[in-house]
């Protein structure tokens, strides 16, 4: 039988993709194979419960008899209770060990009933008639509609039964859930299942075992019982939803087995009811083969996220496809043999985070394929069914994704370890000498702890990810309107702008990355390290706070572009999101948009003709274009914007510029009706010097150039004077000249040596921050530091500067240089946290 | 046996490794090059790859993604990689030392040191875009001079400049 079964399957899998009437006699070929496979193992199976069934009845013997042998152990001991002693103890255990010994016996048994199997099939002929008519019948009745039916309702019975079992008394669907479960499986593979069936019935306690009612060979009451069992289920399941919902989330975290996937209890729910309800419908129509065809997948073992049949591509010359039992498993693609059951796996590929998962090219003449590839290979695949090829890429694109999206820092740390042995040796001198700096510095650090094992095994080759990593993401998502996209609703947004301060679903931060770094610089929550000072920015804005500014206008109704939702499209979201940040047109008042828009429309005339076929933001542009327009007859002209007019091709450039350089933001902003750049500088200044983020991003989507330069100093240099690490941040992502100079010719940096913000001189060389510029005074920010003696800085800065000596293209100072910043930057944080803190026990003693 | 074939009909073969930091338009460049038209995309988890047959060269092409915690992952793609692309958002001034670490992590590794390296300076639309010679300065190429390296300005948007690339990888690589 599971010859012919293999031999259908085989033949089915060869159908080319070129003729489908050969892939239909395959199809149905392997239909009534199939059945008639589903019904033998439905027999042996049937067997096999018989055989527990009378196990089950020992294993209630053994514990009877430990019963009374408890009861006479305690009427003894009543009676000699002062005499309590160690050996009565002993009795006890004796006791307990012959129950072993006894339960042991069973087990054995229990592996002896397998020799039952081969006895059993004499009515099979029968079955494979009454097959063939049925098939006839209900070949093309709605098999994949009954199919997901059957999933879903066998996926819930047989949770349940294990986790959840309110009535003994009531008519117990385990066993037979046991038996379909079985039936779609090979029969070699009944060995695990049944062990799982024992699971089952024990924890049905002493209720009544229905396959222990049914008689040998009786596969029509066996079916009935199912029937009868899966409808009491689900009319169970409609009644008691409140206890089901706890079930139904366990079988979908069993099924789904991703932490970060949200479970929608209520929809998932009610969804799986009206399946249910269907199902009832249907039940009558129930023919066997749908149960053959029920993709296999959900596995005993929690280890393993999908495991069934596929045809393997043989990776040799004669590429011939051979059929192998394959498991997701500890996050490695496993696979074995049919023929001996204790086989250890071959592991396929053992780390799925370096496989892509997608359809099999159109060069493959066989259906249902797909590939896996690999840097070094390339697997070809195929499954049995469209729906069973889907659900395997499914599984095996979520394994790959959540291996992306976990914290791989230990991964890292291991990975540099070994890199490092590949480096050139010449290079470890200088390594060393820079961990004993590094070491020193740690020692009187307490925050440090977690950077010395490191330390201690010598592998210091990548920065390490922030210690706080594991809970940034969190934390961001924390932040009001964090927990759905800023920009079209979804849920679990994993996706940041972290110059915008907005969270994002994938799918939007494909859109804000098309708009260039100038808009919009997307990074991970997941697969990019945030760093603390720009996780504070993060944590200061948020979706509600910055959506409230660039939505302050949003009309109530008819909002043209529509508003991006959770399933726009691609163009959809572009044009939303364009609107939005790039023209920003609705975070003006409507009058002043017109005024604007009035501005753009005159100058539309002239663009329009000379547009081309590829435009990233051509609305912006026209804005753009006005403004320049109009600035030029303010007489105050944008240098940079008339060297560009000058020749034609930089003139195409601007025309095809995706938003903006900060001259061109300045252009818009000045153009506005709004700015009054001397009452704002007040306002925005303040902003800098308090750190009041917020105020500053309305102040710039209202048209604040980040780099004016009033009254001699900037926004960079008021927010570094004053300490302000996510403000400086903040800054320094929107735009900001990093080497910008006051009017005393000092950089930031030279301000940040001046005022000893050792934060803030991490920060502003981490992002190479020129060193050597030379203020008025003829001082450099490092003849600063030495002279108001600030050890940290002095040590960053010729840290620093000894990297950039290191002028080989194998620069081993980059890391270390990093280290010790951020290990510098980390105990500056500290410090400055308990200065604070002190500050505040201070104060109000003060005040009083 | 596919090798003597190829060496008789004269086909040639480059299995070509494209990086890069995120977002400088790795994957836009992959599907230009395979589909001929520009498509939208999203990050990259993970990697694509495809085979984009130009002037009777297969190249084929591995595009992995670029954010910082996975970029430890390129390392399993070096083996055998004939050339590497490095692609650069040239309008990302902000991250050009970022990307030249990263340049010289890679062609550093003894897997790649047979590498030819094609800098593909992208975004070329953009204003703020650097030019060839800026980008070729901070990433530090003129110090490199036993490998062959190239710097191509490219939009890949418009596919200004990528055929251009494949063409100085066809004539450069010794297959």
């Amino acid at each position: 039988m599971s010859a012919n079964m293999d031999e259908a399957l085989m033949k089915n899998a060869s159908g080319s993709r070129a003729k489908p009437g050969d892939a239909v006699e395959g199809r149905n070929a392997l239909t009534a194979v199939g059945a008639c496979f589903a019904h033998t193992t439905l027999d042996y199976v049937a067997q096999i419960n018989i055989a527990h069934s009378h196990k089950d009845y020992q294993i209630l013997d053994a514990l009877w008899s430990f019963v009374r042998e408890t009861s006479a152990f305690f009427s003894k001991g009543h009676a000699f209770f002062d005499e309590w002693t160690a050996s009565d103890n002993g009795a006890v255990s004796d006791a307990i060990a012959a129950l072993q010994a006894k339960t042991r016996v069973v087990e054995r048994k229990m592996q002896d009933v397998h020799s039952l199997v081969p006895k059993v099939s004499p009515f099979q002929p029968k079955f494979e008639l009454r097959m063939a008519t049925s098939i006839d019948q209900t070949k093309s009745d709605l098999e994949p509609a009954l199919q997901t039916v059957y999933t879903v309702s066998e996926r819930i019975c047989y949770k349940s039964s294990i986790i959840y079992y309110p009535d003994p008394n009531a008519f117990s669907p385990s066993p037979a859930i046991t038996v379909l479960r079985a039936a779609n499986r090979p029969n070699h593979r009944s060995g695990r299942r049944n062990r799982n069936g024992t699971h089952l019935r024990h924890s049905t306690g002493g209720g009544p075992f229905i396959a222990g009612q049914s008689g040998p060979t009786d596969r029509e009451k066996l079916e009935l019982q199912y029937e009868e069992a899966s409808r009491t289920k689900s009319l169970y399941d409609v009644a008691d939803s409140d206890a089901q919902q706890c079930d139904v989330e366990d079988s979908e975290v069993v099924m789904t087995r991703d932490p970060l996937v949200p479970i929608n209890r209520k929809n998932s729910l009610s969804k799986l009811i009206r399946k249910m309800n269907v199902k009832k419908r249907k039940n009558k129509r129930r023919n066997s083969d749908e149960m053959f065809q029920h993709p296999s997948g959900m596995s005993p073992d929690p280890d393993v996220i999908l495991e069934g049949y596929l045809n393997k591509r043989s990776s040799n010359a004669f590429k011939k496809w051979n059929r192998r039992w394959f498991q997701i498993k500890d996050n490695k693609l496993l696979y074995m043999h049919r023929s001996t059951e204790n086989e250890e796996p071959t592991v396929m590929e053992d780390n799925l985070m370096l496989c892509l998962v997608r359809p099999a090219p159109p060069n493959i003449d066989r259906t249902c394929c797909f590939e896996l590839v690999t840097p070094t290979r390339s697997h070809l695949l195929q499954a049995d069914s469209e729906s069973m090829c889907n659900s395997w890429m499914k599984a095996l694109q979520r394994t790959i994704l959540a291996l992306h999206e976990e914290d791989n820092g230990t991964k890292t740390a291991t990975t540099t370890v070994t890199q490092k042995t590949d480096s050139p040796s010449g290079a470890s001198s200088g390594l060393a000498t820079a961990s004993e700096t590094n070491t020193s510095l740690n020692a009187g650090s307490p925050n440090c702890a977690s950077l010395a094992p490191m330390l201690a095994s010598g592998g210091i080759n990548r920065p390490q990810p922030k210690l706080m990593s594991a809970s940034t993401l969190e934390q961001i998502r924390r932040v009001p309107g964090n927990d759905r996209c800023a920009d079209c609703g979804n849920e679990q947004p994993k996706w940041v702008s972290i110059n915008l301060g907005v969270v994002l679903c994938i799918e939007c931060s494909g859109v804000h990355r098309s708009l260039g770094v100038q808009i919009s610089k997307v990074r991970s929550l997941t697969m990019d390290s945030i760093d603390a000072e720009l996780r504070d920015v993060l944590l200061a804005l948020g979706n509600r706070q910055v959506n409230a500014i660039y939505l302050a206008y949003l009309p109530d109704k008819d909002v043209v572009p529509p508003m991006a939702m959770e399933d726009s499209s691609r163009l959809v979201r572009e044009a939303w999101i364009k609107a939005k940040y790039v023209e920003r047109r609705f975070s003006v008042k409507p009058s002043d948009r017109a005024k604007c828009s009035a501005a753009a429309r005159s100058k539309q005339a002239i663009t329009v003709v000379k547009e081309s076929s590829v435009s990233r933001s051509m609305s912006y542009n026209q804005v753009q274009d006005a403004a320049s327009e109009d600035k030029k007859e303010d007489d105050h002209i944008d240098n940079s914007n008339m060297l560009r007019a000058k020749s034609p091709e930089a003139n195409l450039a601007k025309r095809l510029s995706s938003c903006g350089s900060d001259s061109n933001l300045a252009a818009v902003g000045q153009e506005h009706p709004t700015v009054d750049p001397v009452k704002d500088w007040s306002l925005v200044s303040e902003a800098a010097r308090s750190g009041d983020i917020l105020v500053l991003l309305k102040a710039m989507v209202e048209g604040f150039d980040v780099n004016t330069n009033h009254l001699g100093t900037t926004l960079l240099h008021i927010a570094t004077r004053n300490g302000q690490t996510a403000t400086v941040e903040f800054l320094l992502v929107n735009g900001a000249k990093i080497n910008a100079l006051d009017d005393r010719m000092n950089t930031s940096l030279h301000l940040a040596a001046i005022e000893g913000n050792t934060i803030q001189v991490c920060q502003l060389l981490k992002r190479f921050a020129k060193k050597d510029e030379v203020n008025a005074e003829g001082k450099t920010p490092l003849d600063i530091a030495v002279e108001r003696k600030h050890a940290d800085i002095v040590t960053l800065l010729r840290l620093s500067g000894l990297r950039d000596e290191f002028d080989e293209y194998n620069n081993p100072m980059d890391e270390t240089v990093d280290v010790v910043i951020s290990d510098i930057a980390r105990r500056a944080a500290s410090e400055r946290e308990n200065s604070l803190k002190t500050e505040q026990t201070q104060q109000p003693p003060a005040q009083q | 046996m596919g090798k003597i074939l190829s060496k008789i009909f004269g086909k040639k073969e480059m299995r070509i490794l494209m990086l890069g930091l995120d977002a400088a338009g790795k994957t836009t460049i992959l599907y230009k090059l395979k589909l001929g038209q520009s498509v939208t995309t999203i990050p990259t988890v993970g990697f694509n790859v495809e085979t984009v047959t130009w002037k009777k060269i297969k190249f084929n092409v591995w595009d992995v993604g670029g954010q910082d915690k996975i970029r430890p992952l390129w390392r399993h793609y070096y083996t055998g990689t004939q050339a590497l692309i490095f692609v650069m958002d040239a309008a990302d001034r902000d991250r050009v030392d970022e990307a030249r670490v990263e340049l010289h992590r890679i062609i550093n590794d003894r897997e790649m040191k047979d590498a030819i390296i094609l800098v593909f300076a992208n975004k070329q639309d953009l204003p703020e875009a650097m030019k060839p010679t800026e980008i070729q300065d901070k990433l530090g190429l003129n110090r490199i001079r036993d490998r062959q390296w190239h710097v191509q300005p490219s939009c890949a948007a418009t596919g200004d400049g990528l055929h251009e690339g494949l063409a100085w990888l066809s004539q450069n690589c010794k297959v």
